[in-house]
């Protein structure tokens, strides 16, 4: 293997300390070569100079040369040769004072043979030590043979064993670390990637993300929490140091805020206020779940904010908690939407109520006269009876608006009473307005079915049936009404010929104020309360209103109500 | 005194070998690169020289001992005038060719002299070399960089010296030959091994001295009070100074001083695992990260060995932390950092005047701490001090 290659495999970092090793390898040996001058010099051991002084120029020689050679650019073989060398020195200093025992400085280029050059460098020290020591002894055949001429070699052989060994281990874990980081380093490419997208996302929502660590602190916050925080406080400071205090984290959310630029937190209903340890980020911290719980930010009576809060825990990969993430929605304008829109119904509904309580009251005062034309009383009587339900649906629909529960107004009161007499007196209160869109009404299907129902209440959802029937129907269309009771169960059938209601549109039926957007800008009249309420009052009778429609081809509505309800009174 | 051949020959080689040591030593310690590369080739040549001559005193049987050392010492006063000539960098390569060449033409003078030549053959030749090698050094430490350098005069002197004795021991020897009186009295081996003593000693200090000098040299601005280290931030000292002064002014004004501390971990292992050169590549890497990757206004300042301070005048909290984010993802984004093996732990601790108030060791102290928490924290990688 060439310089390149052993540079691209362990680059970079065996590259820049190659050099280094080399020189401290041969200055370790040259240092120690001259401790034992001086030891035989002072010990004056029987000494051969000329061995010696061979010996001693070859290594020192070795050394400059590993002193000025830029090792990192030889060939890997060519950095053997000083090791070589030094191993052929080292014999010579062996021979020129056998008694000194030097062999065993053949330790040292054995090492380093096996820990810098891997296997080929084993062999190289091993081959030439044991070469060399079998050729001194043959050489030197007279001397005594002595027991360190095998066991220099042989430990020798086992330390260039164990260093290689070493260094092979040494060399794969380095190895192996560099092929770990570098997929520790794409795992990071992608955590940071994926980390930008989770960031880009959060910041580009609309509502407010805060992730708390398990140990409280705030790991993360995205761009539309700052801007919920920073417009918290809007208008309220002239001074921007007090400002950019309040826009401070703990003004929302924190227990350590002081109490004098507190922000008042008030709950759903806007008049009860929090004290701080019920704030949304403290109960966050005491391991709470939140769902979407309405908070509103601000004095009543001035401007304020509501925010809905949900606080989710996080589990971490064992289980254990791991902190939570506050979600932070703005919904000021909604819960606004919604309150001025009951407002704007209650008092459209009080003020109806007003003049239709006086139409009522002068009819019957007309009616009280007794010098009324029979035709013209009879016609009076109809307007009294309308007005008396128009004043009542007025009353649903403020109890509908100024209450969010459902109906928690209206009352049921009921009796034993004929479903059929209730089709039959609705029928014939429209029929006029059947006969003005020339709609044929077939009530060839009502049969008698007596029920425990309040007839007022059922005679609004059975008009409001009729009415929609009528109102929604082609002109020269049918209306087939039917009714019967089967023992257990009073049905009520009402089925149109009308331009009936899209499937997508047939879910939100029951919604209040929801009109279908077929009807929505035609000139015909509706709330949007009537199959609302209608729902509600057969509910309340423990029965069903159901819905089937087929657009262009009409409506069937289906009212089930239970002839004997387990319960009585409202729901 | 009078002393035996081969006492003085031990007395020498022990100067020359200490020093040698001392100086060789201290280059592989200092990877240096430069002159003292070579003159640390000067020393081992001087110690091979000496050992050479106290072979031959040994054993005077030895006489190719005798090339051997006539050829280490021009060799040497030859790497002495060589590593005058880098410290300027002017080594030209035809100087090195002359000096291989005059040491090769010493030994040769030896061999020549054959088995018989005794102990002063060939020594014109090495005479002349060493003399014209030390004049030529001695020029040298006239010119360039050296010139300006008063340290530099101390080796003008001593190779002045050197040269001016090999050239009358040359006519001498010439003239009266090794016999002589005049040659016996002035300059013997005795005389020549008192001044090789003295001279080493002396050339030791010197040569260590501009080499220290040149080290310094390279890495600081031409400013001669230091404020800068090598890697552009500011020395520990100098950082002091100027953050607690800034700390100082900041307090009247009440304006915001953070300050955060970025701290590499596992420093001592790395060098351990792979060598003192990769933790220079590391920290050099880093240090780079930070200037870059910190507001061009702040104060970034060394605080002891992997850590350095950077102090900047964000308003609040958020900013801080995002500022160390920056710092933090920039240096992880570094190539430069990943290319290594090694990607040591960072910890990136804040502290801010707001919170811990104006005093300068309170505000280092704390970011430290919070560094230092920082590295062992999995969750997140920057603290605030609190």
């Amino acid at each position: 293997m060439d310089a390149s290659a052993r540079r691209t495999r362990d680059a970079p970092i065996i590259d820049r300390t190659w050099e280094r090793v080399t020189a401290l390898n041969q200055f370790t040996l040259g240092g120690i070569v001259l401790v034992v001058c001086g030891l035989l010099i002072i010990s004056n051991t029987q000494t051969n100079f000329t061995f010696f002084l061979a010996g001693v120029v070859m290594i020192f020689t070795a050394s400059g040369v590993a002193l000025v050679v830029p090792w990192g650019a030889v060939p890997i073989w060519g950095s053997m040769v000083l090791p070589l060398i030094d191993i052929v020195a080292i014999g010579l200093l062996r021979e020129s004072a056998p008694s000194a025992g030097l062999g065993t400085l053949w330790m040292l280029p054995a090492i380093w043979l096996s820990s810098q050059f891997a296997f080929r460098g084993l062999v190289v020290s091993l081959g030439a030590i044991v070469g060399l020591q079998v050729w001194l002894v043959i050489e030197t055949f007279d001397e005594a043979f002595a027991v360190d001429t095998v066991l220099v070699p042989l430990v020798i052989a086992a330390v260039s064993l164990t260093t290689y060994a070493t260094a092979r281990r040494s060399g794969a874990q380095r190895r192996l670390l560099r092929k770990q980081s570098r997929m520790l380093e794409g795992a990071l490419a992608r955590a940071r990637r994926q980390e930008m997208t989770v960031t880009q996302v959060l910041d580009a929502v609309d509502f407010g993300v805060i992730r708390i660590t398990a140990d409280g602190e705030i790991a993360m916050m995205n761009e539309a929490q700052g801007r919920l925080q920073a417009g918290d406080r809007l208008g309220t400071y002239q001074d921007p140091g007090e400002r950019a205090r309040a826009t401070h984290l703990a003004e929302l959310t924190g227990p350590e805020s002081d109490e004098r630029n507190q922000v008042n937190v008030y709950r759903e209903d806007g008049v009860t206020r929090l004290v701080s340890a019920e704030f949304p980020f403290a109960r966050a911290l005491r391991g709470e779940s939140l769902e979407a719980e309405v908070l509103w930010f601000g004095e009543p009576g001035t401007p304020r904010r509501a925010l809905s809060v949900t606080v989710r825990r996080l589990a971490g990969a064992d289980g254990s908690d791991d902190g939570a993430v506050l979600v932070f929605r703005d919904v000021t304008a909604e819960l606004s939407a919604i309150r001025s829109r009951e407002d704007l119904v209650a008092s459209v509904s009080h003020e109806l109520r007003t003049p239709l309580t006086s139409i009522v009251g002068y009819i019957e005062l007309v009616l009280d006269d007794d010098q009324l034309q029979p035709s013209s009383r009879r016609g009076l009587e109809v307007a009294a009876r309308n007005a008396n339900r128009l004043l009542g649906i007025v009353a649903d629909i403020l109890a509908a608006s100024t209450s969010g529960e459902a109906m928690a107004g209206l009352s049921i009161d009921p009796d034993d009473a004929n479903l059929a007499d209730i089709v039959w007196a609705s029928v014939e209160a429209f029929a006029p307005r059947a006969a003005e869109r020339d709609l044929r009404v077939d009530t060839s299907g009502v049969e008698p079915a007596l029920a425990h129902i309040d007839a007022a209440r059922i005679r609004q959802v059975v008009d409001n049936l009729i009415s929609n029937a009528v109102k929604y129907n082609r002109d020269g269309g049918t209306i087939e009404i039917s009714c019967t009771s089967d023992g257990r169960n009073a049905w009520l059938v009402v089925r149109d010929t009308g331009m009936g209601i899209s499937q997508e549109e047939l879910p939100r039926l029951f919604e209040r104020f929801f009109r279908a957007a077929s009807v929505r800008n035609t000139s015909t009249h509706g709330s949007g309360l009537g199959l609302s309420i209608s729902r509600d009052i057969v509910r309340m009778h423990r029965g069903d209103l159901t819905v089937t429609s087929a657009v262009g081809e009409g409506t069937t509505m289906l009212v089930r109500l239970p002839v004997h309800p387990r319960r009585k009174g409202t729901a | 005194m009078i002393l035996d051949p081969l006492t003085q020959a031990i007395m020498t080689a022990l100067v020359v070998v200490v020093a040698g040591v001392i100086f060789i030593s201290e280059t592989l310690l200092r990877r240096d690169d430069g002159a003292g590369k070579i003159w640390a080739l000067a020393y081992l040549a001087a110690m091979l020289t000496t050992l050479a001559y106290l072979g031959w005193a040994a054993t005077p049987a030895l006489w190719w001992a005798v090339a051997v050392g006539n050829g280490m010492f021009v060799a040497g006063a030859g790497l002495m005038w060589l590593g005058c000539c880098k410290f300027n960098d002017r080594l030209h390569p035809l100087s090195i060719g002359i000096v291989v060449a005059v040491s090769l033409a010493a030994v040769f003078a030896v061999i020549i002299g054959g088995r018989d030549g005794g102990g002063w053959a060939g020594a014109e030749v090495m005479f002349i070399g060493i003399g014209v090698f030390a004049m030529a050094g001695a020029v040298e430490t006239l010119r360039g960089a050296m010139r300006a350098n008063l340290n530099a005069r101390v080796l003008t002197i001593v190779l002045v010296i050197q040269a001016l004795f090999y050239a009358a021991r040359t006519v001498v020897f010439a003239l009266f030959g090794s016999e002589s009186e005049l040659f016996q009295d002035w300059f013997d081996t005795e005389i020549s091994s008192y001044f090789t003593v003295s001279l080493t000693i002396t050339a030791l200090v010197t040569t260590s001295v501009l080499r220290t000098d040149r080290a310094r040299l390279r890495g600081r601005p031409s400013s001669s009070s230091a404020v800068y280290s090598s890697e552009q931030v500011l020395l520990e000292d100098s950082f002091r100074r100027i953050f607690e002064d800034w700390v100082r002014r900041a307090e009247v004004r009440r304006d915001p001083v953070v300050v955060t501390a970025v701290a590499l971990e596992d420093l001592d292992t790395i060098a351990t695992a792979f060598g003192e050169s990769t933790v220079v590549d590391v920290i050099d890497s880093w240090v780079a990260g930070v200037r870059r990757h910190s507001p061009a206004s702040a104060l970034i300042g060394e605080d002891g060995l992997g850590r350095l301070m950077v102090v900047s005048a964000v308003p609040n909290v958020d900013d801080a932390k995002a500022q160390a984010l920056r710092i933090f993802h920039g240096l992880l984004d570094d190539t430069g950092m990943g290319d290594a093996v090694i990607r040591p732990a960072i910890g990136i601790g804040i502290a801010l005047s707001a919170t811990t108030g104006y005093v300068p060791d309170d505000l280092l102290a704390g970011a430290r701490a919070a560094a230092a928490r920082a590295t062992l924290n999995l969750e997140s990688s920057v603290v605030v001090a609190v």
